[in-house]
């Protein structure tokens, strides 16, 4: 799982930290029942404030992607199904058009296309 | 990058045991040590052997009671006894498989898995150390002594100089065998991008391997069994710190980050090493096979073997190459961000590194 955050981007950093996790766990990364690493540990390693890492996990929390428990850890709970669905389709629609020879920007053109 | 390999060997007919780590040796299978070092490898440490084992019992022969005293109660005085004849005939046999264990390193080509050599090196010396150093200490004890039965408690710095003195002897022996570059050449850390400006990134990868569950859960219930059931407490108390030992070793967490790479061990994530990105000179992705790696668990020693691995299944593992020459490898899931990240940071902390 890779965390990274930019502390010259004027969004909040513990938004950018949830915001990882969150890529993290759609990407299948991390999935249910790991445990992601104590707020103390990713502050430090980010060198960051730990309250700020607390509140991303906090967030995640709220949103019922996590489960925080005092003395237990932080356990990934589920993988959101939705978005996990759509990075699953995304995926599949990159080997499907690399298979009919489309280049990158064509494919990015064709996803275009749809927003 | 590598002092110690730039610099001339300072003794090339290789007849001493200090030289040789740090001297890279021609790469490739099958190659051998130089004759003068061979037989260094071999005749250093049986000199040592000699002189503590069967030399005391021929000098001081007439100095002995006809018998000694050579095994100890738990309240102090002797309560064992054996012919000096009988040591002499352990000490020279203890030599005997030493010279045979050193001669096989010394002379073999080296196909096989190069941790063989040290490792072979190393339990023949602590074996063999082991048994001389206990005669020299029986000697000690019973010399100008009538009878066994007179001779004092075994002084418990006897014991400490033995088993320190046999390690001593066993490293050193093994780290006079030059190491083999393994692995994949370096691939540096030129095209990574340094991290941007207010920049962070950490990465954290895990592994766990459920079958090494298995033999730690089992030695902790044999070792439990026996502590209520068994005879004896030894088996019990050797065998459940044994089991939380290996379960330390069935899962790992991986965490690379702006200090460096830091590898925790176990389900408290306890203990932990650390390698700082001063230590560190690249990071790759590599497989890791068992085979050749020793096997499975922490294999090697960056001190003595300059490679080290934490090796919990076959398959990709982050790989690291140290400034001091040593590598050190953990098996880990999907570690190509892990490594990608550790070599951003490392431009990161770029030309400042000398």
């Amino acid at each position: 799982m890779l965390i990274q955050i930019d502390t010259t981007n004027p969004e909040a950093i513990y938004r950018q930290i949830a915001a990882q996790v969150r890529r993290a766990v759609a990407a299948g990364d991390v999935g249910p029942g790991d445990k992601l690493p104590s707020a103390r540990d990713l502050a430090a390693s980010l060198d960051v404030n730990m309250h700020t890492v607390r509140q991303a996990y906090a967030e995640l929390q709220r949103d019922g992607l996590v489960d925080v428990r005092r003395g237990r850890g932080v356990t990934v709970l589920a993988t959101a199904p939705g978005r996990a669905g759509a990075h699953d389709l995304a995926r599949a629609l990159v080997a499907e058009a690399r298979r009919h020879g489309l280049s990158n920007s064509e494919i990015l053109d064709l996803v275009e296309e749809h927003l | 990058m590598n002092p110690s390999a730039s610099n001339p060997d300072p003794d090339p007919t290789g007849t001493s045991l200090g030289p040789g780590r740090g001297r890279q040796p021609e790469p490739g299978p099958g190659w051998h040590l130089s004759a003068g070092r061979a037989l260094a490898v071999v005749l250093l440490p049986t000199l040592v052997l000699v002189a503590v084992g069967p030399l005391p019992l021929l000098v001081w022969r007439d100095r002995l009671p006809d018998r000694l005293a050579s095994h100890w109660s738990g309240s102090g005085g002797p309560d064992g006894s054996m012919s000096p004849g009988g040591l002499l005939v352990a000490t020279v046999a203890a030599i005997v498989v030493a010279v045979a264990g050193l001669g096989w390193v010394a002379i073999s080509r080296r196909r096989r898995d190069p941790f063989v050599y040290p490792i072979v090196t190393f339990l023949v010396l602590v074996l063999a150390g082991m048994v001389c150093a206990a005669a020299a200490s029986i000697v000690a004890v019973n010399l100008d002594h009538a009878d066994w039965r007179d001779a004092g408690p075994l002084p418990w710095w006897h014991v400490v100089l033995m088993i320190s003195g046999s390690l001593v002897l066993a490293a050193a022996g093994a780290r006079a065998l030059p190491s083999v570059p393994v692995g994949p050449a370096p691939t540096g850390t030129a095209a990574a991008t340094p991290l941007g400006v207010g920049e962070r990134a950490v990465w954290v990868g895990t592994l766990t391997n459920r079958w090494l569950l298995v033999p730690s859960v089992a030695l902790s219930v044999v070792g439990l069994v026996w502590l209520v059931v068994g005879p004896g407490r030894w088996v019990g108390l050797t065998f459940v710190p044994l089991g939380l030992a290996t379960s330390v070793l069935a899962t790992v967490r991986v965490t690379v980050d702006r200090r460096g790479l830091q590898v925790a061990y176990g389900p408290l994530h306890w203990p932990r090493t650390r390698f700082p990105v001063e230590r560190i000179e690249s990071a790759d992705v590599i497989e890791v096979h068992p085979t050749q790696w020793g096997g499975w668990g922490y294999r090697g020693s960056i001190r003595l073997m300059k490679r080290a691995a934490v090796v919990l299944r076959r398959g990709p593992g982050l790989h690291l190459r140290l400034r001091d020459g040593s590598e050190f490898a953990v098996t880990v899931d999907h570690p190509e961000p892990g490594a990608e990240l550790l070599n951003r940071v490392l431009v990161a902390v770029g030309p400042g590194r000398l």
